[in-house]
């Protein structure tokens, strides 16, 4: 009798726990799911390196099939002189333009041009092994470059021929690396670098040059991290009188691009000139600053959801950089809103006012001329830069400044400007009815240059100065001082089409003669004109008003595409003006369209928020 | 002691009509649509588990297991900015189908059920209800349902400036096709 009790009560709560006993744990489930996947397929070991160069290394990283990874780079001269020359960014002593191609996942194919010696490189890079954990365990990826680069500028004297086979260098590397942890990766570099020996100033000069160059990465953020790489040359393979070079750089990734800022004692680019041609050793006084760009295209649209590799970062979707609010519709007035894309048409400022608590940093660049020929790439081998930015302060108050030099297109130009732009009347439509937005800008602009007898002028390729002893400069400081007032007025007529006038006055407090007006005044006239949802074409024309010319001088008309992606507005053009501040653009264009006096030219601007809006917008 | 055999007997029966249905490799996707963009991502590596008995219908899935056709989609999905996937690795649905008695699990055909239960993004919870379909064939039983969600409600928030790009109403697809565990 108690036995049966007790074989009931078992029975019974045996049958009860099997009912609860069906239940499964989802979770568990999932991860045994995952983890069986996990084991049964090869992970290749993505992102080593964020892109295929390290600073001016390759890297194991290969292009993914069917992706442009689009490649620019700036060497600039040495921070020796300080502030005065920007810590050197007034001269580039090297900017390369180049491209890597995916042809598989494995085989890139690139090639591009560096300013410096006028050097054209192309490469073939084949990823043999794949560093991968899973059904297939490899510690590392290995990668082989093979590289040719030819040099095109022409020798300072005549007589000296050099032939083509000379002007040919050769590179072939091993890239060894491994991914330690996804904050940290290394990567060994055994190089050869392999130049004609008849080119050789010293005959005792090697012709196949070695070294083994090591590099690294460690992430401080998911998204940034820091950069170096070092190359040890081979005593009896290096060129005398070379250095081994140090780069030590920042990496940031955003939005499709790698940026990598880097200092260095070395100034080349490809492997000929950065690794063997290091004329300095690394310390305060032959310290160059430089940067890389990488941004990546989709050429062919990948077919499905596999890949292989993490750096195909494609661009994100586009947004209206004057940062458009959202106009509900229940508003009564409806403001017009971007009747141009940015602050800027193309040289001159456009009605737009830059929102609250954002900053729009401003890069641009003014090559030289195209008269100049296929030999200096149209001018694009000179340039004159700008580097400022626009803060909002309100929705309708914007202060901004910047800094500009003449680089080798106007050595004697560094200048810096200030300003401060109000929008008065914002054109809408609705409840008020406001034909027109008026805005008011006043700019002051400063020049830096140096009073010396001599201009002296930094020889970038070289190094030293040369001097220009035929003028004598001796400048006042009220001299360096010149003023712009401006009163902006535009109408956005529908998206299609967009039209600005420019009354605007610049004072100059020196005129080179007593027949040229202190005050001159000039009329402009801006229009932009929609092509597709995130381009345009701009026109940009100043007519400088009788009598109120500087000798010697032409109106200046520039002709403008813009694009607008990713946050970011870029802008092209072609103008005869080089300069990039009121007074330089508007009263010192040396240049006529008429004579091919024409620079290309372009303009960043990239808005970041520095205050959060408060409401949800 | 007859008490006892009822008991038995009761408890017995309950296994009879209990039926679990389990799938490891059910998909799910998700899609948001605007004038400017659509995305879309698929997951098909849900696990999932529903009972013929009482009605009880779970799925968990891995937020890494979503795939989109751009890497860059992809990668922001699980981010900081997104789904914070560091954070939370997995979400998943417990609930119930109220109308279970309705499906005849013996007999070929497409029964149309409600579902409602929690749905848990992130670090949110919140009550959801759908309609859906339980189609049984050769037996083979499958599930399919479509539903909206507020990514808002999940704190899927984005930076500013995707925001005219993505919808605040993110379309779900479920689709499952089950084995009797």
């Amino acid at each position: 009798m108690f036995k049966k009790r007790i074989l009931l009560i078992v029975i019974s709560s045996l049958l009860a726990l099997h009912n609860f006993a069906q239940d499964v744990n989802l979770d568990s489930l999932l991860d045994a799911e995952m983890d069986k996947k996990t084991k049964s397929e090869t992970q290749l070991t993505e992102a080593t390196f964020k892109t295929g160069r390290l600073i001016n290394s390759h890297t194991v990283e290969t292009a993914q099939k069917g992706v442009l990874d689009f490649k620019l780079s700036h060497r600039f001269s040495a921070t020796d002189d300080g502030l005065y020359d920007m810590l050197g960014l007034d001269n580039a002593i090297s900017i390369r333009v180049g491209g890597d191609y995916g042809l598989t996942n494995r085989l890139t194919i690139g090639g591009g041009r560096s300013s410096y010696e006028k050097e054209y490189d192309a490469f073939l890079k084949y990823r043999l092994l794949w560093q991968s954990s899973g059904k297939t365990n490899m510690p590392v990826s290995l990668t082989l470059v093979s590289s040719a680069m030819l040099r095109t500028l022409k020798p300072v004297n005549d007589s000296i021929k050099i032939s083509t086979v000379d002007k040919f260098s050769y590179a072939f590397l091993a890239l060894l690396a491994r991914k330690f942890n996804s904050n940290f990766s290394m990567q060994l570099m055994p190089t050869m670098v392999i130049n004609n020996p008849s080119i050789l100033k010293d005959n005792s000069a090697p012709s196949k040059l070695l070294s083994i160059g090591i590099g690294a990465r460690l992430k401080l953020s998911k998204r940034t991290g820091l950069i170096a790489e070092y190359y040890y040359q081979l005593p009896d393979y290096k060129l005398p009188g070379s250095y081994n070079p140090l780069s030590i750089g920042y990496e940031i990734e955003t939005g499709g691009h790698v940026f990598q800022f880097n200092i260095s004692n070395s100034t080349g680019i490809t492997e000929r000139t950065a690794v063997t041609e290091t004329k300095n050793p690394f310390n305060l006084d032959n310290l160059h600053l430089g940067f890389n760009i990488s941004r990546v295209f989709s050429i062919k649209k990948p077919k499905d959801y596999s890949r292989f590799s993490s750096n195909n970062t494609q661009a994100l979707p586009a947004y209206d950089t004057t940062q458009v609010a959202v106009v509900k519709e229940k508003e009564p007035i409806q403001y017009t809103q971007a009747t141009f894309t940015t602050t800027r048409l193309i040289n001159g400022h456009t009605v737009e006012t830059t929102q609250k608590g954002v900053l729009d940093l401003k890069v641009t660049h003014r090559f030289g001329k195209l008269n100049t020929g296929f030999y200096n790439v149209f001018g694009l081998d000179q340039a004159s830069m700008r580097i400022g930015a626009d803060y909002g302060i309100t929705n309708r108050l914007t202060i901004g400044g910047g800094r500009s030099a003449g680089g080798l297109v106007n050595p004697s130009l560094k200048e810096y400007d200030g300003f401060i732009k109000y929008k008065i009347i914002q054109q809408s439509s609705g409840k008020k009815n406001v034909p027109f937005t008026v805005t008011a800008l006043s700019s002051v602009m400063y020049n830096s240059l140096r009073e010396t007898k001599d201009i002296g002028v930094k020889d970038p390729v070289n190094g030293g100065y040369y001097t220009d002893s035929s003028q004598t400069v001796k400048i006042n400081n009220s001299d360096r001082f010149h003023f712009a007032y401006e009163l902006l007025l535009a109408r956005k007529f529908g998206d299609a089409f967009s039209l600005q006038l420019m009354p605007t006055m610049v004072h100059y407090n020196i005129v080179p003669n007593g027949s040229v007006p202190n005050d001159l005044f000039t009329i402009g006239a801006g229009v932009r004109v929609r092509l597709t949802p995130r381009s345009n074409l701009n026109f940009e024309y100043y007519y400088q008003l009788p009598g109120h010319k500087l000798p010697g001088t032409y109106n200046s008309f520039a002709v403008g595409y813009e694009l607008e992606t990713g946050g970011h507005v870029f802008q092209f053009q072609l103008t005869n003006s080089y300069g990039t501040t009121e007074r330089t653009f508007l009263h010192e264009t040396s240049g006529s369209w008429g004579d091919g006096d024409i620079h290309f030219g372009f303009n960043i601007a990239r808005v970041f928020t520095i205050v959060k809006p408060k409401s949800d917008q | 002691m007859k008490i006892l055999s009822v008991i038995i007997l009761i408890l017995a029966s309950f296994n009879v009509n209990a039926q679990d249905y389990l799938t490891r490799n059910g998909s799910i996707s998700i899609y948001s649509h605007t004038d400017l963009e659509d995305v879309k991502g698929n997951n098909n590596e849900v696990v999932s588990l529903f009972n013929s008995a009482t009605g009880s219908f779970d799925f968990k899935v891995a937020i890494k297991s979503f795939h989109f056709v751009k890497a860059a989609m992809e990668d922001h999905f699980n981010d900081e900015n997104y789904m914070e996937t560091d954070k939370y690795p997995k979400a998943g649905f417990s609930g119930k189908i109220s109308n279970m008695a309705d499906v005849n699990f013996s007999k070929d055909g497409v029964y149309t059920v409600t579902v409602s239960g929690n749905l848990t993004i992130k670090d949110v919870t919140k009550p959801v209800t759908a309609k859906g379909t339980i189609t049984v064939k050769n037996n083979k039983v499958s599930v399919q349902s479509i539903f909206t969600v507020k990514r808002k409600d999940y704190h899927v928030m984005g930076q500013s400036f995707v925001q005219s790009k993505l919808s605040d109403d993110i379309q779900i697809t479920v689709n499952c096709d089950y084995d009797k565990r």
